[in-house]
């Protein structure tokens, strides 16, 4: 079975080298979408050997993860990861995403830090992101512990059904909520989620993340329309 | 009197660049149309406002005056605009995101 971990990265020069490294280290084939970064992330991500992409110029995180995703589909790959750039996630746990999906117990695994660990996480920020669990489960009908987490797994049959049209932050919401209609198979698993100062400062402010939130409902009305 | 002169110039000035657009085929007949119905319809409402006071009238708005009905109107088609604009913009960025993505892919094909 061949895995393709699509990191998405906008001016990450400083640490997506080493990301993309450990990734491939544990046995994976990357592919690095270098989001219109105005650093050297295209540069840097090419010294690790990963496959690298480039949008040129800034369409969002999600827009990066959705190129991501349809070259691993054309190169036929089986199941694709998404695992982020800053390194809030820990390679080793890809692992444990693959494996259900491999044998068939999943069609899409989501990555959870609240039935692992989040370290050092703040009291706000866990708020929010709670907020967010209840938000999904509302305008989804999916209840899940984690509604944003960047750790997913797929298998390459769900995800030629899913095309999200979001291009930034609120792709996460979208990418449930198109998992949701397809009624695929969707398993939680423990993850850990490192939070830096380094991966704090690119991360979206509090506020902001209730932006993105009414951002998704926007998108999905106009969905109709456009 | 005055503010209906001022008015009249404003429209005809409007009008008048309604119509070069047109013929310079920047604007379709449809738009043409349509904006022409609005600067005329906004000339007859300033010329003869006795007669948005009876609209007002037989439509509910008994305590309301004519141009209570305008901005009515006015802000109904404000929010319509604002709308369609949302909708268009939606559909450029999506457009401009396929084609960064096909750039980028094409480039990988090269390799």
């Amino acid at each position: 079975m061949r895995v393709a971990v699509v990191i998405p990265a906008h001016n990450e020069e400083e640490k997506i080298c080493g990301v993309a490294r450990s990734v491939i280290s544990c046995g994976y084939d990357v592919v690095v979408v270098d989001d219109g970064s105005r650093d050297n992330t295209f540069l840097e991500a090419l010294k690790s050997g990963a496959v690298v992409l480039r949008h040129i110029i800034n369409r969002g995180y999600g827009a990066a993860l959705e190129t991501g995703n349809r070259w691993a589909l054309k190169k036929e790959y089986d199941v694709i990861v998404h695992f982020d750039a800053d390194e809030q996630h820990d390679p080793f746990e890809i692992k444990n995403m693959v494996l259900p999906v491999i044998r068939e117990e999943a069609d899409v695994v989501i990555g959870s830090r609240f039935i692992g660990s989040a370290e050092s996480i703040a009291f706000l920020r866990k708020v929010l992101i709670k907020s967010a669990i209840v938000f999904t489960w509302i305008f989804s009908g999916i209840k899940l512990s984690d509604a944003h987490n960047g750790l997913r797994a797929f298998s390459s049959s769900a995800l030629k059904k899913i095309s999200c049209a979001q291009d930034g932050m609120s792709y996460a919401s979208e990418i449930i909520d198109q998992v949701a209609k397809n009624k695929f198979k969707i398993l939680e698993v423990p993850v850990t989620i490192k939070y830096t100062d380094y991966s704090m400062s690119k991360g979206e402010g509090n506020f902001k993340k209730i932006f993105i939130g009414i951002k998704f409902l926007w998108s999905k009305f106009l969905d109709k329309h456009v | 009197m005055i503010i209906q002169f001022i008015t009249a110039v404003v429209v005809f000035y409007l009008v008048i660049r309604l119509a070069q657009k047109y013929k310079r085929r920047e604007i379709n007949s449809k738009e043409a149309f349509l904006w022409g119905m609005l600067w005329f319809s906004v000339f007859f409402f300033v010329l003869y406002p006795k007669f948005a006071d009876s609209v007002a009238s037989k439509i509910g708005l008994k305590t309301a005056m004519g141009i209570d009905l305008v901005v009515y109107i006015a802000v109904t088609l404000a929010f319509y605009l604002i709308f369609r604009i949302s909708v268009h913009m939606e559909r450029v960025e999506r457009d401009i995101t396929k084609i960064t993505r096909h750039i980028a892919l094409k480039e990988d094909d090269k390799k």
